[in-house]
């Protein structure tokens, strides 16, 4: 496992397995302030772990989330770092004078070197990159501002998020057991999605696992994000290791994307 | 009290000049690159300088949206635009990536700077934050309720733009990418596909859907007055002419009589009743109040309504003889009864009764597009006014 990798995991007991792999740095969902993941951790909860512990906050922040996570924050000890979506939490950390390495990670919104730039020159340790982005678009950013962007190795990758309770709202509207995650298929494409809610809303992930291999040659690369939600840390560390990529999704690396139609399409 | 605004969405020109006469205080357009509506027509430089030209001598503004999430190639070129439209007196812009908000500080234009939705600020140190940049307004996340946009607005000096009306994306705006995923078109970039409004299987259970009703906050738009928020934002640059004018009319007498203290419950519901029948689709105020339940989203088989009310165009009007000329834009006969609108039209309405064709041929039924029909109106009316199918009567709601 490459040694600036960050690791998402479900269970603390994961935590062994993934240091004996190399592994010295993990994410973990904060309560109340994440969305998307099953597992959430209280940083109480995180006390006894004595590895590098950062703290993933991506829930957009309402007003009474700011107030709250506030509170969470200037109680928290022993945590080397925040990965967050919203820029409230830059401004909390530094309103509250916490000693804290900063991560921005704004989802699909960081696609340029002037983009990246400005937020390093804020005083971020570093600016997770977007998925949809290509490897030599990767590559480019990551040798004009080096050790600085970090970026998703591994796992699924989210594809929405939404304020809206959508699980809780199909249940109710066929009156069916509400559940916390579901599998939905688009019958055209084929293309699944897991849709995984709590309180704070919903978030879609596409179905194919994510493994971007090629960017293990990249050594300009601050953080290797892993996301082992939904996966066991053995599997996770078996395709990394054996760079396996048969059945695994290389997402946009080598695939760009488009946005302006030919005007045939345009007229339909 | 602030000057409130009211702003329309203009996908080209003829929408601009249809919105600012409707009675938008200012409008927000795209050009042909940066903005967030890729494949419709969308604005040259010749015609953002026109439309400033004709805004401005109507002492109404541009902003121009350069909103999307920009790759290292979008950005070739971006400089020399902000350039000209900074020559050409635009307004302000509207952005939510940062390369923008950067050069925007380098070059001091003398243009406003907008932050867009896509940044998806609802609480009071987001905005704040861009604040301390220099933005002049933060256009608030359409998820924020009333609690957030009152701290905000309590805790920040900033202008605040909501939106009122129109389409919702499913996800917060920005945060979604599923084009991407299933038809490789960047949604960030204005090509997205409306995947959200798409159905999906759930193996033997009913199929699933996450469609958002529309956005409308007829209801709300006085205690909004009221909190300090200075723009009033219609979305759909996709929209028609007569959804644009329709929806901009009614909003403009909301809140105009909202400002003299004329605006009675009953008209709040006939206006209400008119703006849901335009948008084609179902409207709600989604999360001002609470978070949006089963109610605010569609399910298996969109209530959709299509119509047909949009009648005809005012091309002229003879104030001798009380005769208008207009152009068919729908079905109707003798016997329609139809209802006049416009800018300096008071609503009247009508019975079709006698009419004829340009070469005075007596019709009975005007069922060709865009053909030229007269008839004598009951009340004068002005060029470019709107002929409606009457569907709801006023008296019945005062």
């Amino acid at each position: 496992m490459p040694s600036n990798s960050l690791v998402i995991i479900n269970e603390l007991a994961e935590i062994k397995v993934y240091q004996e792999a190399g592994v010295t740095a993990f994410l973990f969902a904060l309560k109340d302030f994440s969305v998307g993941y099953p597992q959430t951790y209280d940083p109480a909860d995180l006390k006894a772990i004595k590895v590098d512990k950062y703290l993933l906050i991506n829930r957009l922040l309402d007003s009474n989330g700011v107030a709250d996570l506030s509170k969470v924050l200037a109680g928290i000890t022993d945590i080397k770092g925040l990965v967050y979506e919203d820029i409230a939490v830059y401004q909390l950390v530094n309103k509250l004078k916490l000693d804290l390495a900063l991560i921005y990670f704004p989802n699909h919104g960081l696609c340029n070197q002037k983009a990246a730039a400005y937020w390093l020159d804020k005083g971020l340790n570093s600016i997770v990159l977007a998925n949809e982005l290509t490897l030599a678009e990767i590559n480019v950013l990551t040798t004009a501002l080096p050790n600085q962007l970090s970026v998703h190795l591994f796992g699924y990758n989210q594809a929405l998020y939404s304020r809206r309770l959508l699980l809780t709202n199909y249940a109710k509207r066929f009156d069916l057991d509400p559940k916390a995650e579901l599998i939905i298929k688009e019958p055209i494409t084929q293309a699944e999605f897991r849709v995984v809610e709590n309180q704070w809303g919903s978030v879609l992930y596409y179905h194919k696992l994510y493994f971007g291999k090629d960017l293990l040659n990249n050594k300009n690369i601050k953080y290797f994000i892993i996301n082992s939600t939904f996966l066991e840390p053995a599997f996770v560390i078996g395709i990394i290791q054996n760079n396996y990529q048969e059945l695994i999704d290389s997402g946009f690396l080598y695939q760009p994307t488009i946005y302006k139609l030919p005007k045939e399409a345009e007229d339909e | 009290m602030n000057k409130i605004e009211l702003l329309a969405p203009a996908g080209n020109l003829e929408k601009l000049k249809w919105a600012l006469n409707y009675g938008a205080d200012a409008v927000y357009i795209g050009g042909q690159d940066y903005s967030l509506r890729a494949n419709t027509h969308n604005f040259t430089l010749e015609q953002i300088k026109e439309a400033v030209n004709y805004a401005h001598n109507l002492h109404k503004k541009v902003y121009v949206a350069v909103n999307i999430i920009f790759h290292d190639r979008d950005l070739v070129g971006v400089e020399s635009y902000l350039a000209q439209l900074n020559e050409m007196g635009i307004d302000a812009i509207i952005v939510s990536d940062p390369a923008i908000i950067a050069l925007w500080q380098k070059h001091k234009y003398h243009f406003g700077l907008h932050i867009s939705t896509q940044a998806s600020a609802l609480n009071e140190l987001t905005v704040a934050f861009y604040e301390q940049e220099g933005a002049e307004r933060v256009v608030l996340a359409r998820e924020a309720s009333k609690e957030d946009i009152l701290k905000i607005k309590g805790q920040t000096n900033i202008e605040l733009e909501c939106f009122i009306h129109g389409a919702m994306c499913t996800s917060f705006s920005g945060r979604c990418v599923l084009s991407n995923y299933l038809t490789n078109r960047d949604s960030n970039r204005g090509g997205c596909a409306q995947i959200c409004r798409w159905s999906f299987t759930n193996q033997d259970q009913p199929d699933f859907s996450m469609t958002p009703k529309d956005l409308n906050m007829v209801a709300y738009i006085a205690d909004m007055i009221n909190i300090g928020i200075k723009s009033f934002k219609v979305e759909g640059r996709m929209r028609s002419n007569y959804y644009i004018a329709t929806v901009i009319y009614y909003y403009r007498q909301i809140i105009d009589k909202i400002m003299v203290g004329q605006l009675s419950s009953g008209l709040t519901n006939y206006y209400l009743a008119i703006l849901n029948r335009c948008a084609n689709r179902d409207s709600a105020p989604q999360f001002y109040q609470a978070l949006p339940t089963v109610k605010e989203q569609y399910f298996i088989g969109r209530d959709e309504v299509s119509n047909q009310d949009f009648l005809g165009i005012v091309l002229n009007y003879d104030q001798i003889s009380g005769i208008v000329t207009l152009e068919q834009r729908n079905y109707f006969k003798k016997g329609t009864v139809v209802e006049f609108f416009g800018p300096n039209t008071a609503c009247f309405s009508q019975e079709i009764t006698d009419f004829y064709d340009e070469k005075d041929n007596e019709l009975s039924i005007a069922r060709h597009p865009q053909m030229i029909v007269k008839f004598k109106t009951l009340n004068p009316v002005i060029a470019g006014d709107i002929m409606r199918l009457k569907v709801f009567d006023i008296s019945r709601y005062l």
